[in-house]
């Protein structure tokens, strides 16, 4: 009896600790191996104007992680740009051939920042980060899927978790993201997202320094 | 009115107006200022973070001497804030964070100053765009006299070139100029003029670029050859950590214990990690003999303090690294003396006086496992 009550505590706690949940997505038979892909602006469905873009460089550089060679945002955004393109809202219309005509791959991912919620209560506090993301090539769907990260805490600084995740991580173009209340649940999210994908990624030890 | 009403409200009204004062001097203030710990007041313009520091020009600095500091001494970054009252009403409206950008990288007119507007260090080849100049010129076009220039958020179809100017404008002139979305994302990468396709970053090839995010505080189940308990470990360091654990013993004991390890690791790389440990726990216990020969069963409670030292090792597994089974064996010293007091026995009538029973109890080998689940 005793036993089965730590295994009923630890079972609670597990439930609890678990922040990622998933839908169920679509890959097609012939997409088993990574090849170059460019990441568009993503359609902003939150209230958070920074979620959408922070999102969009976590994606790209866990493709990378994958074995993706990704094309670079900044050259992405010129080029819709001379197309009229300035939101990843408008790209829901265009048809993905078109798209990677304009920016010269054959491999387009879109997608939707669904969720970026925060819910702050001073010691209680929730985020949600929802995404769906739609990898085309060409005309033809390939993969898509959704994945979701939340998290609870009571108290806990997030900004301080953030800066020490942001001054171990390796690469410093994502220093403008420190401080942002979701980078870690949409890090945990993009995580999610990325074990969905074809593509062998570079393991961790889990051991870097906090 | 009575002197003293007079007085409550000169009282009341007079800090009042100075506060709307000063309220009113903080917001048109144009240049941020830098407050260091040790309470050096900096009144700098173009202040850019640039990783753990700002970079930054004093006002005023005509050389424009690029100066540096580590956001470690900086106790306080005061922003400026841009003379907005004069145009309140023609603000465009928020739209998606890629319209705002657009609306702060417009280019400003020809005849405009440069110099003060945009620079780029000649050093590390990284663009610092004045944002707030920019937009204060667009939206003050009287003060500087130019042509007023009012963005709309909406898709701009051609005109991406940016303002990006160099003090030393005329031997930069000739290198193609990065869009301001470029330096945003690749601050490295500018975009070579006629970019008609997409260039590609190669994966990572050394290290990740996302490292899963999971903590170094696990609870865990330990069980090891004489106990199974719940426990909680952390690694508190990159090198060092600790352990408390509550156990209840199984096997022909009964009882429990409570202990606290200190963790060193061996090694710091590697998908699993070495490490030595030593503890110091407090064992309480029953130790039951069985009755036999009509010598009825007895119980002994003993407690008493044990040390331990060891060798483990932990194996995190899952894409972020978050559980981890670990396994350790170690010397575990602490004993605890007993004496059971025998009843006399009878034998043919005759009561015979037992002798004391005297034994001792240790368990000099530790060897345990542990499943951690890592926050």
């Amino acid at each position: 009896m005793g036993y089965f009550r730590i295994f009923a505590v630890l079972s609670v706690a597990f439930y609890l600790a678990s922040c990622a949940s998933t839908r169920g997505g679509y890959k097609a038979d012939s997409f088993t191996s990574s090849l170059p892909v460019a990441v568009l602006p993503v359609n902003n469905m939150s209230n958070d104007l920074k979620s959408a873009q922070m999102f969009r460089e976590l994606f790209k550089n866990s493709l990378q992680d994958l074995g993706y060679p990704v094309a670079k945002n900044g050259d992405v955004d010129y080029l819709l740009r001379l197309n009229g393109l300035t939101d990843g809202g408008q790209l829901t219309n265009i048809p993905p051939e078109n798209l990677c005509r304009m920016l010269g791959v054959d491999a387009v991912f879109i997608g939707t920042l669904e969720k970026a919620n925060q819910l702050t209560t001073g010691i209680y506090n929730k985020k949600v980060v929802r995404a769906s993301m739609k990898l085309f090539q060409r005309s033809d769907l390939l993969w898509s899927d959704t994945a979701e990260a939340s998290s609870r805490d009571f108290g806990l600084s997030a900004k301080a978790i953030g800066d020490a995740f942001v001054k171990r991580a390796a690469d410093k173009a994502l220093s403008k993201f420190n401080g942002h209340p979701l980078l870690m649940v949409t890090e945990q999210m993009v995580l999610n997202l990325e074990k969905k994908l074809p593509g062998k990624r570079i393991m961790p030890t889990g051991w870097e320094p906090r | 009115m009575t002197r003293q009403t007079f007085f409550l409200l000169a009282a009341v009204l007079i800090p009042f107006a100075f506060n709307v004062r000063f309220a009113a001097a903080a917001e048109t203030e144009t240049f941020d200022r830098i407050v260091l710990k040790d309470m050096t007041v900096i009144k700098a313009s173009l202040v850019k973070e640039m990783g753990d520091s700002l970079a930054y020009f004093e006002l005023n600095d005509t050389d424009f001497v690029k100066h540096m500091v580590g956001r470690d001494q900086v106790f306080k970054w005061v922003r400026a804030v841009p003379q907005h009252t004069a145009f309140p009403s023609e603000v465009a409206p928020p739209a998606s964070d890629s319209s705002r950008k657009e609306l702060s990288n417009r280019v400003p007119e020809k005849n405009m100053p440069l110099a003060a507007v945009a620079k780029d260090s000649l050093k590390d080849s990284i663009p610092v765009v004045d944002y707030q100049s920019v937009l204060l010129r667009n939206k003050a076009p009287q003060a500087v006299g130019i042509r007023r220039d009012m963005v709309s958020p909406a898709p701009v179809k051609a005109d991406t070139a940016l303002a990006v100017h160099s003090r030393d404008s005329e031997s930069i002139a000739s290198v193609p100029q990065a869009p301001a979305a470029a330096t945003e994302y690749d601050s490295n990468d500018a975009i070579p003029a006629g970019l008609s396709q997409v260039r590609l970053d190669q994966p990572t090839k050394e290290g990740v670029k996302i490292v899963p995010r999971s903590g170094m505080l696990a609870i865990n189940i330990n069980p090891s050859l004489g106990s199974l308990g719940l426990g909680i470990r952390d690694w508190t360091s990159k090198r060092t950590g600790f352990a408390l654990k509550g156990s209840i013993l199984w096997g022909s004991e009964s009882g429990f214990n409570l202990s606290i390890e200190s963790m060193e690791a061996i090694n710091l790389r590697g998908r699993v990690r070495w490490y030595g440990f030593y503890g110091v726990g407090y064992q309480w216990m029953t130790i039951t003999t069985p009755a036999m020969f009509g010598v009825p069963s007895s119980s002994i409670d003993l407690s008493f303090a044990n040390f331990i030292l060891g060798l483990g090792l932990e194996w995190r597994m899952g894409i972020n690294r978050n559980h981890g089974i670990s396994f350790e064996i170690g010397y575990q010293y602490g004993n605890a003396s007993y004496t059971i007091h025998q009843p006399a026995y009878s034998l043919y009538g005759v009561q015979i006086p037992a002798s004391d029973t005297k034994g001792s109890y240790s368990m000099p080998v530790y060897f345990g496992g542990s499943y951690a689940y890592y926050f």
